[in-house]
């Protein structure tokens, strides 16, 4: 921003100290140019404190609900609390029923996680209905607890079936992780030549560490026949996310988590290795696993793949050691069990680093 | 009838006081996160009741 203009974000307390309202202060000298960013800003006085400089202050509502002032201070003010992509670093992802109330909190757990872990975890995955209200809520809270190091927003993911895909995608454009369900959308391919060049991409051996993947012809067509004409949709969905960020001002790149509906280890490297020849690499997956030789065969392929395993704090019960099985690249999403409180991350958190 | 009185949601003076210690602690420094943390420090000593920074 200008030199001589400062923002400062703060409770209001009202002048009888008996309310709280968040608010947006603008600490401008009276020299400093005027500024459309907020038009409908409430003056609160030119002032000369001590006798010295004129100042004038403005305010503005900024609570999570106040979208619009929240983008324009990450879009135009300081960009650095925008979301931002995982890539490969570790995440304790918070989805969050009550964002709001909760995402305060996690920044607070996160910064003392940052210590313990020496790693930054900060993520957060928006429910079913809730990703407006997630976005603004994240962006809301990194900015009042001076969150300036990377955190991720994921949507609330996409189904390849859902009617308005496209008008989904566009909504949540900003978001910096998409999790798309490979589910809904069943059969090969319609396009002959994708259909050829699966039958002969797969048609080979993979050699995932000791354990070798072989796909024969009828295993290899069942997976194109299953999941095909999925990858295409979701093919043409991260294009078209692509494109949108771009259009919005947005950096091009972002997270893409794929969940597979299955735990065979064969099924996942299927998916992964169709997007990544095809130029559209997963950064995460997210396969149903549950017991532990479904966890160790998943993480060898998402270590043969270069993405990070993402899976329910659950499974930590199952397979405590998540740091040796990841390989470091885990996304760990504590979504159920009721209130998620700082002490609750926390709690996670030293689960994850042994 | 009483007309309805106009209420400011923070005391201009309390956000002229937070002014001027931001000015000038920045007049001659960047704003990093050193000059940040002391700023909330010297903003908890000015016994603000209308402005939690």
């Amino acid at each position: 921003m200008h030199a001589s203009v400062y923002y400062l974000a703060a409770d209001a307390l009202g002048v009888r100290g008996d309310t709280v309202k968040p608010l947006l202060l603008r600490l401008a000298l009276a020299s400093a140019p005027a500024s459309a960013l907020y038009p409908k800003s409430l003056l609160i006085g030119r002032m000369r404190p001590d006798g010295g400089r004129e100042v004038v202050v403005n305010a503005v509502e900024f609570s999570p609900g106040d979208a619009a002032a929240l983008d324009t201070y990450a879009q135009k003010i300081d960009r650095t609390f925008l979301p931002r992509p995982q890539a490969n670093a570790p995440a304790l992802t918070v989805v969050s029923a009550d964002p709001e109330r909760e995402f305060g909190p996690a920044f607070k757990a996160f910064r003392a996680l940052q210590r313990t872990l020496g790693a930054n975890v900060a993520s957060f995955a928006a429910r079913p209905g809730l990703s407006a209200r997630t976005m603004s809520s994240a962006m809301w809270a990194a900015i009042r607890a001076g969150w300036r190091e990377a955190y991720s927003v994921e949507a609330e993911a996409l189904a390849l079936d859902q009617p308005d895909l496209l008008a989904a995608a566009r909504l949540r454009a900003g978001s910096s992780r998409f999790r798309v369900a490979l589910t809904g959308v069943a059969g090969a391919p319609e396009d002959a030549e994708l259909r050829a060049w699966a039958s002969e991409e797969f048609g080979r051996r993979f050699a995932v560490g000791p354990k070798v993947y072989q796909f024969d012809e009828e295993k290899c067509a069942a997976l194109i026949e299953r999941y095909g004409r999925a990858l295409g949709a979701l093919e043409r969905l991260v294009d078209l996310l692509r494109n949108e960020r771009v259009a919005q001002g947005l950096a091009r790149s972002f997270d893409l988590e794929i969940a597979v509906p299955s735990g065979d280890a064969g099924t996942l490297l299927f998916c992964l290795h169709w997007l990544k020849s095809r130029g559209r690499a997963a950064t995460h997956a997210a396969p149903s696993i549950g017991s532990a030789e479904e966890v160790a065969e998943a993480a060898a392929i998402a270590r043969h793949c270069g993405v990070t395993l993402s899976f329910d704090a659950e499974l930590l019960d199952t397979a405590p050691h998540a740091q040796q099985w990841t390989g470091g690249r885990w996304n760990c999403r504590l979504a159920s069990g009721g209130e998620i409180t700082a002490a609750r991350l926390q709690a996670i958190g030293a689960r994850l680093r042994l | 009838m009483t007309p309805p009185v106009f209420e400011l949601p923070v005391k201009a003076s309390e956000a002229a006081a937070l002014a001027d210690i931001v000015f000038r602690a920045l007049e001659s420094r960047r704003l990093q996160e050193d000059v940040r943390n002391r700023l909330a420090t010297r903003a908890g000593t000015l016994g603000l009741t209308s402005i939690r920074p």
